[in-house]
C-alpha cells in the first residue's frame, strides 16, 4: 500500500505543467461555457423544458457523460502514457523498488483521480453558472434541484470508472491520439444507440455512462441497479490491463 | 565470494539474432568493473537483462544475490540505462522528486546528489532547457539517489565536455571508497574505462571475450611491469638470474610477470643491489590487446 501511495505521489508530480492537467481543467469549463452561451441565447427554446435549472442539469450531464467525459478520458490516458513514452521513462521507473503491477494500477488510479477532479470542477461550475442563469427570468430556471444534482453527480462518478479503465488499457496497448479519440467517440455513440435495445450494453465500457441519455425522458429513472455490473467490468478491464502490462516488459523497455 | 552480479549462460535473442550469447559474468563487490565492447556488442541488452527491463531466453542471473527485478535488489541499485530518462516538462528538481518519492527517501537526499553532480544552481530550470551534459549529470544524480550498493552506469560520460568527463571520472572513482558501492560501468571506449576500472569485462557480438583484472587483459595470468631503476644492466641481470623474463625499453625495464609477483620482483631488485624508483603495471599495449580480443574468431 505504501508503494502505491509513493507511486501515486510521484505520478502527481508529473502532472505539474502537463497537458493532462490542462485537459482535466479545460474539458468541463469548455463544455459549460459553450452550453451556457447556447442556453442564454435560446430563451424561447428553453422555456418548454421548464423548470430551466433542471434542464440545465440534464443537458450538461448528458453532454458530459456521452461526449466530453469519454473524450477527456481518452485524451488524458493517451497524453499520460505518451509522457512516459517520450521520456523513455520505463528505463527509470521499472528499476525503482516498486512492484511492477503498481505502475499500471497507479496509472489507472491517477487517470481516475484526474477525471473525478474534473467532474468535481464540472459540478461546481455547473452550479455557479446555473445560479448566473437564474438571474434571467425568461429562462424560468426555478430553484437548484439539489437532490437531482447529487444523484447525477454520483451516477457520473461511477460511470466514468469503466471508461477510465478501458482508455488506460487502450492507450497502453495501442498508442495513438486519433485512435484513442475515435474509439472513445465511436464507442460512446454506439453504446448510446444500443441503450434500451439490449442489456449487453453493460458489457461495454460506456454502458453506464450512456444510460444518462434517458434523463430527458423525465418519467424514467437512472438504472442504479446495473451500476455494479459496470463496476465489475471496470475491475475486469483493470485486471486485463495489469496482466498485459506485466506480460510485456520488453515493449515498455 | 558474494558476487554483486552473477550470470550463467545468460542469453537473449531478438528474432533469430542472438544479442547476448551464453554470458557468464562475475562482478566482485566494492570495485569498479568496466563493461567494455564496441557499439552493438550487447552491453545495453545485458544491462537491461540484469535490471529485468528485458527477459532472458536462457540462463540465469543474480544481482546482489537476488533475481533481476526483485524489489529488494532494485532498492539497492542505482541505474542509468542509455541516455537519461527525463520528463522534459518538469524541472530537474521535480525529476528528482519523482525518484525520491518512488524510493521513499528523505528530501535532503535530493540536495546531496544535486550538489554531488554540481546541478544545484540549475535544479529549478525545466529539463527541456538543459544541455546534453546537464541531462547526463541529472541522469547520474538520479542513479546515485539513496546511496545504492550497486551502480550500473551505461555510457555515463556521453555528451559531457572534457571537464565534465573528468568530474564524472572522479565521482565514479570515489564511490567505492566513500560509500562502499560497486560500480558496473559500461562503455565502448577503452580509454574511458581504463582510467577508473579495476576489473574489466569485454564482450563482442554478445559473447564474453575477457573477464578479470584490467592489467591482465588479453593475457590471462600475465602482465607487464614497468620498472625504473638506477642501473638497468644490473637490474636485467638480477631479474634474469631470478628467472623473470625481462627486457629494456625506453630507459625502463619491462618484466613479463603476473601482477601478484610484483613484490617478488621488487625484492629481487633490492637484493640485487638496484635502486628501485618505480614499479607499475604497463598499460601501453592495453588497446592492442583489446583490439586483438575483438578480432579473435
Amino acid at each position: 500500500m505504501s508503494a502505491m501511495r509513493a507511486a501515486l505521489a510521484a505520478e502527481q508530480v508529473k502532472w505539474h505543467k502537463s497537458w493532462v492537467l490542462v485537459v482535466a481543467v479545460l474539458a468541463p469549463l469548455c463544455q459549460l461555457g459553450f452550453l451556457a452561451i447556447l442556453f442564454g441565447l435560446s430563451e424561447s427554446r428553453i422555456q418548454p423544458f421548464r423548470p430551466g435549472f433542471r434542464f440545465w442539469l440534464e443537458l450538461n450531464f448528458v453532454t458530459w457523460n456521452l461526449v466530453v467525459m469519454p473524450l477527456a478520458t481518452a485524451l488524458i490516458a493517451e497524453l499520460s502514457w505518451e509522457q512516459e513514452r517520450e521520456a523513455r521513462a520505463w528505463h527509470r521507473l521499472l528499476v525503482q523498488p516498486i512492484p511492477r503491477h503498481t505502475h499500471y494500477l497507479v496509472k489507472v488510479l491517477g487517470h481516475g483521480v484526474l477525471m473525478l477532479g474534473s467532474l468535481g470542477l464540472f459540478v461546481l461550475t455547473l452550479g455557479l453558472l446555473g445560479g448566473l442563469l437564474q438571474t434571467r427570468p425568461q429562462l424560468l430556471m426555478g430553484p437548484l434541484p439539489w437532490a437531482l444534482l447529487l444523484r447525477f453527480t454520483g451516477y457520473s462518478a461511477l460511470a466514468l470508472l469503466g471508461v477510465v479503465a478501458f482508455q488506460t488499457w487502450l492507450s497502453l496497448r495501442f498508442p495513438g491520439l486519433w485512435l484513442s479519440l475515435t474509439a472513445a467517440l465511436a464507442g460512446s455513440w454506439l453504446t448510446a444507440r444500443l441503450v434500451g435495445l439490449t442489456a449487453l450494453v453493460y458489457t461495454l465500457p460506456w454502458g453506464v455512462a450512456a444510460q444518462m441519455g434517458i434523463v430527458f425522458e423525465r418519467w424514467r429513472v437512472l438504472p442504479w441497479s446495473r451500476v455494479p455490473l459496470g463496476l465489475l467490468l471496470a475491475a475486469a478491464l483493470v485486471a486485463l490491463g495489469t496482466l498485459d502490462f506485466l506480460r510485456r516488459p520488453d515493449a515498455q523497455a | 565470494m558474494d558476487w554483486v552480479i552473477l550470470t550463467q549462460g545468460l542469453t537473449r535473442r531478438f528474432g533469430t539474432r542472438v544479442v547476448v550469447d551464453a554470458l557468464d559474468l562475475r562482478v566482485r563487490p566494492q570495485a569498479i568493473t568496466g563493461f567494455l565492447g564496441p557499439n552493438g556488442a550487447g552491453k545495453t541488452t545485458t544491462i537491461s537483462l540484469l535490471l529485468s527491463l528485458l527477459k532472458g531466453h536462457a540462463g540465469t542471473a543474480e544481482v546482489l544475490g537476488l533475481p533481476p527485478g526483485h524489489p529488494a535488489a532494485l532498492a539497492q541499485i542505482g541505474a542509468l540505462v542509455e541516455s537519461p530518462a527525463l520528463y522534459d516538462h518538469l524541472t530537474g528538481l521535480e525529476n528528482m522528486e519523482v525518484t525520491r518519492l518512488l524510493r521513499d527517501l528523505p528530501r535532503a537526499e535530493v540536495d546531496r546528489v544535486l550538489s554531488l553532480v554540481q546541478l544545484t544552481q540549475d535544479a529549478r530550470r525545466p529539463v527541456r532547457e538543459y544541455s546534453l551534459g546537464m541531462r547526463q549529470r541529472l541522469g547520474v544524480a538520479l542513479a546515485l539517489m539513496g546511496q545504492p550498493r550497486l551502480l550500473i552506469l551505461d555510457e555515463p560520460t556521453n555528451g559531457l565536455d572534457p571537464a565534465g568527463i573528468q568530474d564524472m571520472r572522479e565521482l565514479i572513482r570515489r564511490l567505492p571508497l566513500e560509500t562502499g558501492a560497486s560500480v558496473f560501468l559500461s562503455s565502448h571506449l577503452l580509454a574511458e574505462v581504463e582510467q577508473v576500472a579495476q576489473d574489466l569485462v569485454v564482450i563482442h557480438r554478445g559473447k564474453l571475450r575477457y573477464q578479470g583484472p584490467m592489467e591482465q587483459l588479453g593475457a590471462p595470468g600475465q602482465a607487464e611491469l614497468r620498472v625504473r631503476v638506477g642501473d638497468i644492466t644490473r637490474a636485467l641481470t638480477a631479474l634474469a638470474q631470478a628467472g623473470f623474463a625481462c627486457h629494456e625499453a625506453d630507459g625502463r625495464v619491462q618484466v613479463q610477470v603476473s601482477l601478484d609477483a610484483a613484490p617478488r620482483v621488487a625484492a629481487c631488485l633490492v637484493a640485487g643491489g638496484c635502486d628501485l624508483y618505480e614499479l607499475s603495471p604497463l598499460k601501453t599495449n592495453l588497446e592492442a590487446r583489446f583490439l586483438a580480443l575483438l578480432e579473435a574468431p
